[in-house]
């Protein structure tokens, strides 16, 4: 395994009152684990708020987790200092939704992409511009684009000198933050090819988060949805879009449009929002949206997740998943 | 089947500092009474601004409608004044706007926001009979409680909510058509679902015209009748829904279709790309743009012609009949 989480929790204290006392917590990841191995592709999909993002960003100790375990390569890294993570970053990178504003604008292309290259100390000058070269090579833009902004590159060229530079240090785990929403489909398209024209040609492992289901199937081995902070079901990318276990997970595939007027189907119509992760239900949480009649008996009850069929694992709800 | 809103060549610029620029360049389409129209394209292809010239809520100074006609239940909007532009503007055409944060007074209670459009087109309306509609008008669009959350203010909802509330806004009056603006777009595809049933429900409830403005192809597909295929400020195929999807001409329409990753594909697989990028605005050529994209080079301004029975494309030589990407 390249990547192995076990159990992670993030929380975040909600601070309340004249003393600011932290009174309750934002349990946006809430017991996930999860496992990539080399050259693989994990797909995460949920709605907003369902902590899909936080779960990237405690990955790649962005944020420090509240608990659980990060195992990555081996290596222990929930607990360790940043200065001893500096090492490991070179090996993970991530990458963001939108190439406006995580790319800095005073920086000419050429330094965006060489900066992780000298903050790690890496080759001599003339390696580093050649580098850069390189990597506008592999990304498909002109050379002559180091020496411009980023501010003068269309959404999609932007999204490729983000890929440049997580890519300049040649890490093992990508994690990609919603990398294509914020692109127009055309421009999408080229770059997920790109996407998986690196992987094949690097044997990169990817952890894709998006809400676009249709994308994350494609680009992905496996998929996994959340739900309020937990897992809920998780599968090759093919089975858990031909058969899908976990109730949330149908409603959400019957809920995507499909851009064929000819198909008529019928959609699972949910009511309401996903509940706020300050004040989760006390029990199933996704028992609590659709008004569950053996939602009772779920309060105060966790659900891990079985291993309904070889490889694919659901959660052991009552009010979402019957076993056959 | 009558026509309730007819637009020819339309034509709207905005002034910059490096002159003025065509955002929408000769459009033309007509919307029925019970019909949705989709409008769809890429960002910048002047899909909203065609909208927002039809209700004159163009960002001012610099927006003008440079020509054409917008003809709507058989009176001329454009030149109208401002005052007629009020009185149709909520009361006869309603907007939805994309983003139900900045569509919504952030310092004002919800219910007074519903209140304000019915007591602004219904002059002798009491304010108390004008709130106890407003919370009719949340019921109708399916909000929980709303006799409690007319007291309530926008960042006390979700964003779901919100946007159920900038229906019940926009369809305060009755209106005859319905211009909603990517009304879904930042919403999560459950809650999505949901605003588009209920787009729907509303819909034949009262009869009204829709234009529906989206890049979402898929949205496109369950929500329209005809569709409106925009590309740099023109129309580049225009076609009823199931034809345009079966039968599309225009090379840029397939490959706008073709590059959509889509579920009952290999995974894993490369998808169809369409090569280079929109150009900018102050760019655009005379010729066909598609072709200025391509790299090709085609001096006149292709002629919009109608191949079958309702369905209209942009006869460049290169992108259409044999036209190739």
């Amino acid at each position: 395994m390249l990547l192995d989480v076990q159990d992670l929790k993030m929380h975040f204290p909600v601070k309340e009152g004249v003393f600011q006392r932290a009174t309750k917590s934002v349990k946006a990841v809430d017991g996930v684990s999860l496992t990539i191995k080399p050259g693989e592709t994990l797909g995460l999909v949920g709605e907003s708020g369902c902590g899909k993002s936080t779960l990237g960003k405690a990955i790649v100790r962005l944020l420090d987790p509240t608990s659980g375990s990060i195992k990555f390569d081996g290596h222990e890294l929930v607990g360790l200092r940043q200065s001893q993570m500096r090492p490991i970053r070179r090996d993970i990178q991530m990458m963001f939704q939108d190439p406006a504003e995580s790319l800095d604008s005073r920086l000419s292309v050429r330094q965006i992409i060489s900066e992780p290259l000298d903050i790690h100390g890496i080759g001599s000058k003339a390696d580093r511009r050649q580098r850069v070269d390189q990597m506008l090579d592999k990304v498909g833009l002109p050379r002559a684009a180091a020496d411009k902004f980023s501010f003068e590159f269309s959404g999609g060229q932007r999204q490729r000198i983000g890929i440049a530079r997580a890519l300049a240090l040649e890490p093992k785990l990508l994690v990609l933050d919603e990398p294509v929403s914020a692109l127009d489909v055309s421009v999408q398209s080229q770059v997920m090819n790109l996407l998986l024209d690196l992987q094949k040609d690097m044997g990169l492992s990817y952890l894709f988060i998006a809400h676009d289901l249709a994308v994350v199937k494609h680009i992905s081995d496996r998929v996994a949805v959340m739900y309020l902070g937990k897992i809920v079901e998780q599968a090759g990318a093919d089975e858990i879009y031909k058969e899908p276990l976990h109730a949330y997970t149908k409603a959400l595939l019957s809920a995507i449009p499909v851009p064929d007027p000819t198909v008529k189907k019928e959609r699972i119509l949910l009511e309401g929002d996903v509940p706020s992760p300050i004040d989760p239900p006390a029990g199933s949480a996704f028992g609590h949206r659709i008004n569950h009649p053996r939602y009772e008996e779920t309060i105060g009850k966790d659900f891990p997740l079985i291993e309904a069929k070889p490889g694919h694992w659901v959660a052991d709800d009552p009010c979402c998943y019957e076993a056959s | 089947m009558s026509k309730l809103l007819d637009i020819s060549n339309l034509q709207t610029g905005f002034d910059t500092e490096g002159g003025l620029v065509r955002a929408v360049d000769g459009v033309s389409f007509s919307v029925e009474k019970g019909k949705t129209l989709g409008i769809v394209g890429e960002s910048g292809c002047g899909k909203s601004v065609t909208a927002m010239s039809i209700v004159q809520l163009l960002p001012q100074p610099a927006g003008k409608i440079l020509g054409g006609h917008i003809t709507f239940k058989g009176r001329e909007l454009v030149g109208a004044s401002t005052e007629v532009m009020q009185d149709v503007r909520g009361d006869e055409i309603g907007v939805i706007f994309q983003e139900p944060m900045t569509a919504l007074n952030p310092v004002q209670r919800v219910g007074k926001q519903v209140a304000e459009m019915l007591m602004l087109h219904k002059k002798d309306l009491k304010k108390q009979e004008a709130l106890t509609q407003s919370i009719e008008l949340l019921k109708e669009v399916g909000i929980p409680a709303p006799e409690k959350r007319i007291m309530e203010y926008p960042h006390q909802l979700s964003g779901g909510m919100r946007q159920r509330v900038v229906i019940a806004i926009a369809l305060a009056c009755r209106p005859d058509l319905l211009i909603a603006d990517e009304p879904t777009t930042a919403l999560d595809v459950t809650v999505q679902a949901q605003i588009l049933e209920l787009l729907e429900k509303l819909q034949r409830e009262h009869d009204m015209g829709v234009i529906m403005i989206t890049h979402d192809l898929g949205v496109i597909a369950e929500s329209c009748d005809d569709v409106v295929v925009m590309y740099a400020g023109r129309i580049v195929e225009k076609a009823p829904v199931r034809e345009l999807f079966a039968n599309p001409q225009h090379a840029y329409t397939k490959g706008l279709l073709s590059s959509i990753p889509r579920l009952e594909n290999e995974r894993k697989t490369q998808l169809e790309t369409i090569p280079g990028q929109v150009a900018s605005i102050q760019q655009f050529v005379d010729g066909c743009r598609f072709c200025q994209r391509m790299n090709r080079n085609t001096p006149e301004r292709p002629e919009f012609k109608e191949i079958a029975s309702g369905h209209w494309v942009e006869a460049c030589s290169k992108c259409y009949e044999g036209g190739s990407i």
